[in-house]
């Protein structure tokens, strides 16, 4: 019994995990063969296409439209964001404070809005915004304008029609940060002489910072991909870079530029998390795990 | 188990300064339902000032409900409470100035070590230079000078215990409340931290209300004890009085261990005696008592008992057989089987010259008089 205990020599001490890692290897070819693969493609045919060299890049930094697509869309991904995180802040405030049924319901709240898709999530904001639209006709019937105004396309419609989307994003990851505050930490805060508004900003506010980073970078790096809202709401004059993105591979057929400006938007897209992450390691190094 | 030992409590050796005097608490007709359940009865208590006062009771009888509703944090259902008589039941917890030291400590972990302790300071308005003299010095109470720019995930258990005691009494609080605050530690830590608890309070002198389940720890530390059972205090009195005179065999068997025993008939023997038959015919002796109408069992201390190869002229002797026999740090604790095939536990001081009996032998139980202790019958 004991000789079959000892490890023969060479024997890697056993851990819990042995073994799982073939799990990863489905999902891991998957990823590469449907994923990756096509990225390295997107990112070669950039370089290679139609002739070898930078001159893609070119365009894309040297024409005033991308350049502008590309900062507008960091904006519009940015002002999303601040949004959701403002309007999402006090309802996940108040759903994680809520138990049982209650707490059941309102995560019904939340999700029920996935179950429709982004576009016709994105038509019925047509619906709303249009000249002839729900919104305007509200606006003069209370007397707040006189004549209709054109919100289509328009970045407020854009605004709102991602917002509507996002928001759930926003609202999960902090749900799940705030209900893993101690409730007991409350409590001592208060004993401890703290009257709410301190209680607050001093101890839930900041242990709340995790999840509001978690759903800040969730949001904020989604936005910046946005296709169909955009599409649909913006003009012209908002467009966002996958929408252009989109134009080119499918409108114009310039596959190269298409593949150029998807480059440019994923590096934007990963440097800006990278700065994002190392800010965030940097103010929450007590909470940060 | 409780030995003999810690019954000269602490609490005996009177403090030398006191930085504050303690309030005086009373509670009247105190009670909380939760929907039905009733986690504590209508209760009257009274902490007087300057008073080491634990809690103790099973799981589950109230004690931190009874400590929540004076922190503030659990709403009572009915009763007054009252800290050096004003009624405190409609302030909020951050208006009441009271400390709190919780079980998990409850460190707040995106502060470090000292502003931890800074806290109640701040919200109190103390001006900033202040603050840092008073952190200082909490530290060094708390034997922590060093370890001010930590973070709590930084210390261990026994370490973010004196933070969290330096942060509840930083402010000066007449009234500080522990909810099993050394529950979390190990036996040798939790010893150590009960003589620094017991230090802090003589400094301190604010009224100390103490929650453990552990009675040892209790009987240790405090100058009274309440025990609770079922959401209601069953008896309060010094642990040597809780110890010595328990009011239900509750009491008797939760406050150390306790042989308890039936009683078929009382009747009384000159002079002054009572004699006792117990419902497995063994005819004890006890001290004529005041009372005996109602009900009585007995209670007799596993460390009351003699245990010998001969009846000796103790005023009680019994005969038996060892059932088995185990050592534990300094203690002999036997089984012995005596009439009616009844297990008496007896514990023995472990020394060199005293005689161990194997499994087996016949031995002869005896104690003394004043050791047959009679206990109401009340549930
Ligand atoms: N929030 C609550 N809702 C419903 N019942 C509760 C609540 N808090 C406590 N109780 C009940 O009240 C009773 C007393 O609980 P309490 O926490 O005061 O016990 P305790 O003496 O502190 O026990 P322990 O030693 O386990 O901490 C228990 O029956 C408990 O189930
Ligand atoms: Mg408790």
């Amino acid at each position: 019994m004991a000789e079959a205990a000892t490890p023969g020599p060479g024997g890697r001490p056993w851990t819990l995990y042995r073994g799982y890692a073939v799990l990863l290897l489905p999902p891991g070819l998957f990823l590469a063969v449907f994923f990756l693969w096509p990225l390295i493609r997107v990112v070669l045919r950039s370089l290679l296409e139609p002739h070898p060299g930078l001159a893609n890049y070119g365009r894309v930094f040297g024409e005033a439209a991308f350049a502008r697509a590309l900062s507008n869309t960091i904006e519009t991904a940015g002002v999303v964001t601040v949004l959701c995180l403002v309007i999402a802040y006090p309802l996940a405030y108040a759903i994680a404070r809520a138990d049982g049924r209650r707490l059941k319901l309102f995560m019904i709240f939340v999700l029920v809005p996935l179950w429709t898709s982004a576009v016709i999530r994105s038509f019925g904001w047509m619906i709303v915004f249009q000249r002839q639209g729900v919104l305007n006709d509200l606006l003069l019937a209370l007397g707040i304008t006189h004549s209709r105004l054109t919100l289509l396309p328009g970045s407020l419609a854009v605004h709102v029609g991602m917002v509507h989307i996002m928001l759930p994003f926003m609202i999960l990851p902090l749900i799940a940060g705030m209900r893993g505050i101690d409730l007991n930490l409350m409590r001592a805060a208060d004993v401890l002489g703290a009257p709410p508004r301190r209680r607050f900003l001093e101890i839930f506010l900041p242990l709340s910072l995790p999840g509001v980073s978690a759903g800040v970078a969730l949001v904020f790096m989604t936005s910046l991909g946005f296709f169909i809202t955009p599409a649909l709401l913006g003009g012209a004059r908002h467009t966002m870079a996958a929408v252009l993105i989109e134009e080119e591979a499918n409108v114009q057929l310039d596959w190269p530029l298409a593949s150029a400006l998807a480059t440019t938007l994923l590096i934007v897209t990963t440097v800006l998390y990278l700065v994002y992450l190392r800010l965030m390691r940097r103010s929450l190094p007590l909470i940060g795990r | 188990m409780l030995d003999p030992k810690p019954l000269e409590s602490l609490a005996d050796r009177r403090p030398e300064k006191r930085a504050v005097s303690g309030a005086a608490l009373r509670l009247a007709a105190l009670a909380k339902d939760y929907g039905g359940v009733t986690a504590l009865a209508p209760t009257d208590l009274e902490v007087r000032p300057g008073e080491f006062f634990s809690l103790i009771g099973p799981s589950g009888s109230g004690k931190s409900t009874l400590l929540g509703m004076v922190a503030g944090f659990v709403p009572p259902s009915a009763g007054r409470i009252l800290i050096d008589g004003a009624d405190v039941v409609a302030l909020p917890p951050y208006r009441r100035n009271i400390g709190m030291v919780f079980q998990n400590y409850a460190l707040f972990p995106h502060m470090s070590v000292a502003e931890n302790i800074a806290f109640p300071l701040r919200m109190r308005k103390m001006p900033r230079s202040r603050i840092e003299a008073r952190v200082k010095e909490m530290l060094e109470t708390v034997r922590l000078a060093g370890f001010a720019e930590r973070s709590p995930a930084q210390l261990s258990g026994g370490q973010q215990q004196r933070v969290a005691l330096a942060r509840a009494a930083a402010y000066d609080p007449a009234l500080l409340l522990m909810d099993e605050p050394l529950g979390a530690l190990d036996k040798n830590l939790r010893e150590e931290m009960q003589y620094e608890i017991k230090r802090f309070h003589s400094k301190i002198g604010a009224t100390i209300l103490y929650v453990t389940h552990d009675q040892d720890e209790a009987a240790t530390m405090s100058d009274r004890i309440a025990i609770l059972n079922g959401g209601r205090i069953v008896q309060v009195g010094r642990p040597r009085e809780l110890y010595e005179a328990p009011n239900s065999p509750f009491v008797a068997s939760f406050l150390g261990e306790a042989n308890l025993f039936e009683v078929a008939a009382v009747s009384n023997a000159p002079p002054m005696r009572l004699r006792v038959v117990t419902r497995e015919g063994l005819t004890l002796a006890a001290h004529q008592h005041a009372r005996i109408e109602a009900g009585v069992m007995i209670c007799v201390r596993p460390e009351a008992i003699q245990i010998g190869s001969s009846g000796g002229a103790a005023a009680n002797s019994v005969e038996g057989r060892v059932i088995d026999v185990v050592y534990t740090a300094g203690m002999l604790r036997y089984r012995i089987e005596v009439m009616g095939g009844r297990a008496v536990i007896v514990r023995r001081p472990l020394q060199r010259q005293v005689p161990i009996f194997e499994v087996g032998s016949p031995v002869y139980l005896s104690w003394d008089l004043a050791d047959t202790i009679l206990v109401p019958n009340t549930p």
